[in-house]
């Protein structure tokens, strides 16, 4: 099932370049325009391809069911997706040397990674091992505290 | 003119900053590639932001050394765990771990090193050979038969590409189609910008690399937790028990080496073969050359036991995948694995655009990195001789400590590239679309290289249609371009089911008759 939505997913893709590929100059669009229905044939394919495997298939109805993780595997994977959000938006707003130990912090604790004494120790190590490379080494001009 | 290219090249790499840089590359990558699931593409796209500040020599010296670091690292992992410290070192397993196993995990491990020399020196040589050579055939083409190369190497890595050739192609087409985006390389119309000033120069590549590659390892990571190595004790066959020390001699004595050389030679071979061909990589490579070992074997009874050239035959293969792959990649400016492709994001980073012009216009930088290929492999037999005993606690660090940590790198190295929020954005929407693939089995090599071709296609397609007055006949009156793009079409075919059809009526007819 995933192949279907894969290829449905690309041809929605492929037809919103196309729309917006109908307003550029012939020239300009050429390679997008090809690309795009290319595009469209390959997921119409692999659509023809999935459904001959279907019909070829002999384990009745399960054949359509789409293959789902384990619930603690996707609150897990969430919750780190929304931290890892989280500390991308803080990181210019509170600054690198608050955001980075929280966010080490909170996602090892929360994925209980290993024992919290090693938590603390790693995400001090990491926050102040960046600091030196990127910031005094590379000069990389990011905030490290909040209005900086 | 390539002569005095080779010179300047070997002269560079043996300036002091360029041999620290080889040794620090390949210290860095074994570490990184001892990390169970961590890949030496990985390792090149996090590490990239840090060659900022070098000279472009410097910095793709470090590059290289890491990809080959990571190789040999992916080993350590293999043979101690049981579990591949990148996917090339998957063959490593069988007989490596078995030997480990018997308390030879010294032995193992050396040979697996000694090996990984031999085969990449030998790539290395052909590299230098190969490459330049091709190079100079490749300065005739004109944008016509560009266009037709560029076709066929973006067919060939879709259609090898592991999983479904249709959705392996259908990843590149999606690659090329996000390489479009930014200004028009004629008219200057922007396309797809959506108004966003910041991406008016197209995706930058190497933000849309890190995405791609690091964000979804480090979400499994989580997900995952140290499952992989818990696995390895549940299986059939009872307990399986890791190996966390080296008690015995890593190298081999000299009739140990004189014995292996055959199995490294023709590994090493086959590793730069596989190599050359676009799409395939490392894993393949080491495979078929294990597969080829055990046939040539008077003994293939003891493969799988723990046999010596079970170790010696993936792991010259393996290594010897870097100077093949680099091959397309440096003569053609078309990667041939997705590391080399992160590998050309290196050159891109110091302003050097890949393409058939890079061994003469940019040909001291091009040849350093050659040579240092070279010189990489004797740095990593001796930083491996000296630091493989340290990596063993790097394979004790557990997945759930390594995957943020990789988030923070991503983050601030997506930042550094252009010192651009709007990149830290981008590169977490690649990885979230690379996760999203990864969990459809589509793969994602291709779409990387789609987004490094992309531009290529772009110019190489309108230049082509001026010469030929706006006619597409125009890449069929070259008959270079002709016949590359018969063979592109005829890949395409075959990851189709046209030529399993036409098989098939052809037995069918056979049997009527």
């Amino acid at each position: 099932m995933s192949r279907i939505l894969v290829a449905v997913a690309a041809i929605i893709i492929a037809l919103l370049f196309r729309v917006e590929a109908a307003g550029y100059p012939r020239v300009a669009a050429q390679l997008p325009v090809l690309i795009t229905n290319v595009m469209i044939g390959l997921a119409l394919l692999a659509i023809v391809q999935q459904l001959l495997a279907w019909r070829q298939a002999t384990d009745g109805a399960t054949r359509y069911a789409l293959t789902m993780p384990a619930l603690p595997r996707v609150r897990d994977g969430a919750v780190f997706v929304g931290l890892m959000l989280l500390y991308a938006w803080a990181i210019t707003s509170i600054g690198y040397l608050i955001a980075t130990p929280a966010f080490l912090l909170s996602s090892m604790l929360v994925a209980r990674s290993t024992k919290p004494w090693i938590i603390v120790l790693t995400a001090v190590v990491v926050t102040l091992a960046i600091w030196i490379i990127f910031v005094n080494f590379l000069r990389l001009p990011i905030p490290l505290f909040p209005g900086a | 003119m390539q002569d005095s290219f080779l010179l300047i090249g070997l002269i560079n790499v043996l300036e002091p900053i360029n041999i620290g840089a080889i040794l620090l590359g390949t210290l860095i990558g074994m570490f990184i590639g001892a990390m169970p699931g961590l890949s030496a593409t990985m390792a090149i796209a996090l590490l990239l932001p840090l060659t900022f500040s070098f000279r472009p020599e410097t910095g793709l010296a470090m590059l290289a050394s890491l990809y080959l670091g990571a190789m040999y690292g992916g080993s350590i992992a293999a043979i101690l765990l049981r579990t591949p410290g990148t996917p090339a070192a998957a063959a490593t397993v069988i007989d490596g771990f078995p030997l480990a196993q018997q308390g030879k995990a010294g032995k193992a491990l050396g040979f697996s090193l000694t090996a990984s020399l031999i085969g990449g020196l030998l790539s290395a040589i052909v590299l230098l050979t190969v490459a330049p050579l091709l190079g100079a055939l490749v300065l005739n083409f004109g944008p016509v038969q560009i266009f037709a190369i560029a076709v066929l190497g973006m067919t060939i890595i879709g259609s090898l590409s592991t999983g479904s050739a249709v959705l392996g192609l259908l990843a590149g087409a999606l690659g090329l189609l996000l390489g479009t985006i930014g200004m028009d390389p004629t008219t200057g119309t922007p396309r797809f910008t959506m108004d966003n000033l910041s991406l008016f120069g197209g995706v930058p590549f190497t933000v849309a690399l890190i995405g791609l590659f690091s964000v979804p390892q480090a979400i499994r990571l989580i997900v995952d937790g140290d499952r992989a190595q818990t696995m390895a004790e549940d299986e059939p066959g009872g307990m399986v028990k890791t190996v966390s020390k080296i008690k015995d001699r890593m190298l081999p004595t000299g009739r140990q080496f004189i014995e292996m050389l055959p199995n490294s030679l023709r590994s090493g071979v086959i590793g730069v073969i596989v190599g050359l061909i676009p799409g395939t990589g490392g894993d393949t490579a080491s495979w078929f050359a294990y597969n080829e070992a055990k046939r040539f074997s008077r003994e293939k009874e003891k493969f799988g036991t723990g046999h010596i050239p079970g170790i010696v035959a993936p792991e010259a293969a393996n290594n010897a995948v870097v100077g093949g792959s680099l091959i397309p990649t440096i003569a053609l400016g078309i990667p041939g694995s997705s590391a080399t492709a992160v590998l050309l994001g290196g050159l891109m980073v110091h302003g050097i655009l890949p393409g058939p012009t890079l061994m003469t216009d940019h040909g001291a930088v091009t040849y350093t990195l050659l040579w240092a290929v070279f010189f990489a492999n004797i740095a990593l037999f001796v930083v491996g001789i000296l630091f493989t005993r340290a990596c063993i606690s790097v394979t004790k660090i557990p997945n759930r400590v390594v995957g943020p940590v990789i988030i923070v790198l991503s983050i601030i190295g997506a930042f550094a590239i252009n010192n651009s929020v709007f990149d830290i954005w981008l590169m977490l929407g690649f990885g979230f679309l690379g996760f999203l693939l990864d969990s459809c089995k589509v793969p994602t090599p291709p779409l990387v290289i789609g987004l490094i071709l992309g531009p290529v296609l772009d110019t190489s397609l309108q230049q082509s249609l001026l010469i030929g007055g706006g006619s597409w006949m125009v890449f069929f009156e070259s008959k270079i371009s002709a016949v590359l793009l018969i063979i592109a079409f005829l890949s395409i075919l075959q990851a189709t089911p046209l030529f399993r059809w036409i098989g098939l009526g052809l037995r069918r007819m056979r049997a009527a008759q």
